[in-house]
């Protein structure tokens, strides 16, 4: 097991928000966190990532308990966070964005061609390089948020949300660049009120009911069940 | 007819060097005001990097600046080691008081959650206690500034007295800004500093350790103070321990004045209101001279008046303050 | 055993209370002289400037450090309408009218608050465009500026050297029915439906403009109703003193009143007067040790500043480890205290 969540509890102050969630990742994979607002979705991933603590159960990468670190430790280790709502720095340029992205990288070289590799994927932000951020549009400066993620090419990438307020042309075209990124060895845990779309890339998911693991198993056999057809797919 | 013409040569002639002496000193009075902008800028941009990066007023700036001054009175003077090295070592005792007062005082008030308001007093009460605890041991009674023979060169260029020092403080303090404009802009540890100021959270998400982050600045602002220590030292000769307040305080509007945050808005505001407080006393009669700190204020109510936000674009995600 | 506020018994206590009160305030007055009263004095003065403080800065959160400008303007009206004749035409060149003027003390006390209130006025308008830091900072100004035109109008202020002979008017009746009035306006304001739109004002003002309250009106007032109170105070203080400068209600005095604040609680009655009276006790009985004094006969020198550096220590500490001051958010009121006294008996609450 790459990545996991074991038994954890926690929440914000003296809401409880997850309830014993035991979250798994191989490496390779791409997984998808499913459910409704409120369900605890975020909260996994701001958990795994070191915003919040667990109160019972722990976390670990490849077999190495984390949860006591600080978030940037976290990230040194391989494990990168797209947030949800993108949260790019939006008073520097797209260039600036992405040396951010690449903050932890010594060697030069490395440096620009994990830089040229995201001017590939996303040949957008090569033309905006010098844009302040702050100023391209919902669907670009998410192109910037992942691409900026994918700079340290990290064994694991935490996607929050990565559709949220896209037009659907820009959504596929951002799934078949996450398709092409876990092509190229990072394992994905990948965010998703759009179910039908994370059921597509993702090869297992997970369902998050309040705070609990209602279901979970191969994405193909949860397209299939009667429950998440009629909560999630609409489909009765 | 001859004797009408010469007589109006000769008013001309004197019109001429009347019009050529107020030239000439207001020219010597500029060149006086540019030690004191570079002395103002210096203090206004390490006040707007600390704000910038942490969203708090340091007002105990003032005081690294004096800790700056003073040390090297110490250490040159009192000690006798020489005046370069005492220097060095004054701007080393700066950074490390800067540094101490960040991690005894700034850290534990920020990390357990205090209000903008309850740091703002803290450093106020910061600025209190340096100020007294230097008065105490010490007196506060001026002192003579060592100023080594070196920099007591002058030149006389068109009836016009230029010191070396004014050179140097001058050249020094450009050099500076250039360095630390181009740091901010294009190094990565500048941009990190930016990137942290607009989104703490977000910058550690990129690896960046954000307390590290924070050292650096107030390391690199409170060496600026100390070396603006060492200006004011130089150009004024006077060292006593309550000398921080006065110019912190203007220091400090001149930040504002530029646009809190902005650094190269605060090196422009240090010089503008260095350059606009030597002007007022040269300019306007006598009697007015004690006027002179009513000047910095009015000048900083007009321009907040006119533009809340000061003269240029402040680069902070919070602009000002806490009541939006 | 109903709420202390409602019965009659709680009535009977707050009069017995109030009647012992005075009754000490004229013992006071006969037997206590020098610096003791003098402590006693300045605590109540204190008590009231911190609570006129309490209500622009605690209460409508609007932080204002110009109290010490306001404060001035309205001790140098006051002495300038009660100083004696002979003083005021062979020091200063006052226009004939002011030159003669001779108030009675009450007069030139609500004069002095009157002018107070005018400069508070006309400060608070063109102050709202400034946000959090600006403000503070133009707050700041305010007191520099007020200090410097006292120190360049020669003719009025005697400008540096300030002035002398004010009358002694101040004794205990004046301070403490002030601050007793104060408290009460006070009490009676928090519990009124203005008092507190202005807290809600202060807690959050986004809540407060979409529950219909005018944050610009509410924020003025609050703002004028402190610069009054400070405005009573400050003729209180000279008027004990007896001299006045311009730099005596500085930055240094401002922060006094802060680390007054800090200590007791920025937003509530019982925070002010503690913080009042632990800082008013703490500077006097610390001076002798600022002077010099001797331990197994070793003569420790002088240590100028020692106060502040204390108070400063004081104000860090606090800030650091209990950011809302000794008190918090709780008021000592009847109430309070009638719990405490049961639970030290070991009783239960029954309230």
């Amino acid at each position: 097991m790459l990545l996991s969540i074991e038994n954890v509890t926690t929440g914000y102050e003296k809401a409880q928000v997850l309830k014993k969630v035991n979250i798994s990742l191989e490496k390779g994979e791409i997984v998808a966190l499913i459910g409704a607002n409120g369900a605890g979705k975020t909260t996994s991933l701001r958990c795994i990532t070191g915003i919040i603590k667990p109160w019972e159960g722990t976390i670990k990468f490849n077999n190495q308990k984390i949860d006591a670190l600080e978030s940037y430790e976290i990230v040194s280790l391989g494990i990168s966070y797209c947030p949800e709502g993108r949260d790019i720095f939006a008073n520097l340029s797209v260039y600036e964005n992405l040396k951010m992205g690449g903050y932890l990288i010594k060697d030069r070289r490395e440096f620009k061609s994990n830089l040229n590799r995201i001017y590939e994927l996303f040949p957008r932000l090569q033309e905006r390089c010098n844009q302040i951020a702050g100023s391209l549009s919902g669907g670009e400066q998410q192109m910037l948020a992942i691409g900026r993620a994918f700079m340290l090419k990290p064994s694991v990438l935490l996607l929050d949300e990565p559709s949220l307020g896209l037009a659907p042309i820009l959504v596929e075209s951002i799934f078949k660049v996450i398709q092409q990124i876990n092509s190229s060895g990072t394992s994905i845990l990948l965010v998703e009120q759009n179910v039908s779309l994370a059921l597509e890339l993702a090869e297992r998911a997970y369902v998050l009911e309040k705070g609990e693991i209602k279901l979970s198993g191969e994405s193909k056999d949860l397209r299939e069940s009667e429950y998440v057809k009629n909560s999630y797919l609409g489909i009765r | 007819m001859l004797r009408i013409r010469i007589l109006e040569s000769d008013e001309i002639f004197e019109e001429q060097g009347r019009q050529r002496k107020m030239v000439l000193y207001i020219l010597q009075q500029l060149v006086n005001a540019l030690s004191y902008g570079s002395i103002l800028g210096l203090l206004a941009v390490g006040y707007t990097m600390i704000y910038g990066i942490l969203g708090l007023i340091n007002f105990a700036h003032g005081e690294i600046f004096m800790i700056g001054a003073f040390s090297c009175y110490l250490f040159a003077t009192v000690l006798n080691i020489p005046w370069v090295i005492a220097a060095l070592l004054a701007i080393i005792t700066s950074t490390i008081s800067g540094l101490l007062l960040e991690r005894f005082i700034y850290r534990p008030c920020i990390r357990r959650g205090g209000s903008v308001l309850t740091i703002f007093i803290i450093s106020f009460a910061a600025s209190i206690l340096i100020r007294y605890l230097f008065m105490m041991f010490f007196t506060d009674t001026r002192r003579a500034f060592p100023i080594p023979a070196f920099f007591e060169k002058i030149y006389f260029v068109g009836g016009i007295v230029i010191g070396l020092r004014d050179i140097l403080i001058f050249a020094t303090t450009v050099v500076i800004m250039l360095i630390i404009s181009y740091f901010v802009k294009y190094s990565k540890l500048g941009i990190a500093m930016r990137a942290v100021s607009y989104d703490k959270r977000t910058a550690s998400f990129m690896g960046v350790n954000s307390t590290r982050i924070i050292k650096v600045v107030f390391m690199i602002g409170s060496m600026l103070a100390g070396i603006s220590g060492l200006e004011y030292g130089l150009s004024f000769g006077i060292v006593n321990p309550s000398m921080g307040f006065n110019p912190g305080l203007t220091g400090f509007i001149a930040a504002v004045l530029g646009g809190i945050g902005n650094v190269p808005g605060a090196m422009i505001g240090g010089f503008i209101v260095g350059i606009g407080e030597i002007l007022f006393v040269a300019i306007l009669p006598a009697i007015y001279s004690p006027l002179r700190p009513l000047f910095i204020w009015i000048l900083l109510f007009l321009i907040l008046f006119l533009k809340p936000t000061g003269l240029f674009r402040p680069n902070v995600k919070f602009e000002g303050g806490w009541e939006e | 055993m109903k709420k202390f506020k409602s019965t009659v018994k709680s009535r009977v206590c707050y009069i017995v209370v109030i009647i012992a009160a005075i009754i000490c305030l004229a013992l006071i007055e006969k037997n206590i002289r020098g610096f003791y009263l003098g402590i006693f004095l300045l605590f109540g003065i204190n008590a009231i400037i911190c609570l006129g403080v309490t209500i622009t800065n605690g209460y409508a959160n609007i932080f204002s450090l110009g109290f010490g400008g306001i404060m001035l303007v309205s001790a140098y009206v006051s002495s300038l309408f009660t100083l004696p004749i002979e003083y005021k035409s062979s020091f200063l060149k006052l226009p004939e009218w002011l030159e003669i003027a001779q108030l009675p003390f009450p007069l030139a006390l609500l004069l002095g608050a009157t002018a107070a209130v005018l400069v508070s006025i006309t400060l608070v308008l063109p102050a709202f465009r400034l946000k959090g830091h600006y403000f503070i900072l133009a707050s700041i100004g305010i007191n520099i500026v007020m200090a410097n035109l006292a120190v360049n109008s020669r003719s009025f202020t005697q400008g540096p050297f300030g002035i002398r002979n004010i009358p002694f008017t101040t004794n205990v009746w004046w301070v403490y029915g002030i601050l007793f009035l104060t408290v009460l306006f006070m009490w009676r304001f928090t519990h009124s439906k203005f008092g507190r739109a202005v807290i809600t004002l202060g807690k959050d003002q986004t809540l407060a403009s979409t529950m219909g309250i005018d944050i610009v009106r509410y924020k003025i007032y609050a703002f004028v109703i402190g610069g009054f109170i400070v405005g009573l105070a400050g003729p209180l203080w000279v008027h004990y003193i007896g001299s006045m400068h311009p730099h005596v209600f500085d930055l240094v005095f401002v922060f006094q009143i802060i680390a007054m604040l800090v200590i007791g609680s920025f937003g509530t009655i019982s925070g002010a007067i503690l913080g009042a009276g632990i800082i008013t006790m703490f500077t006097h009985l610390a001076r002798p040790v600022q002077e010099g004094f001797k331990i197994f006969s070793f003569q420790v020198p002088p240590l100028i500043g020692l106060i502040q550096i204390l108070m400063a220590i004081m104000i860090i500490l606090v800030l650091i480890y209990k950011p809302e001051g000794l008190l918090g958010k709780k008021e000592i009121t009847g109430q309070s205290l009638q719990s405490l006294w049961l639970k030290t008996r070991g009783k239960k609450d029954e309230a």
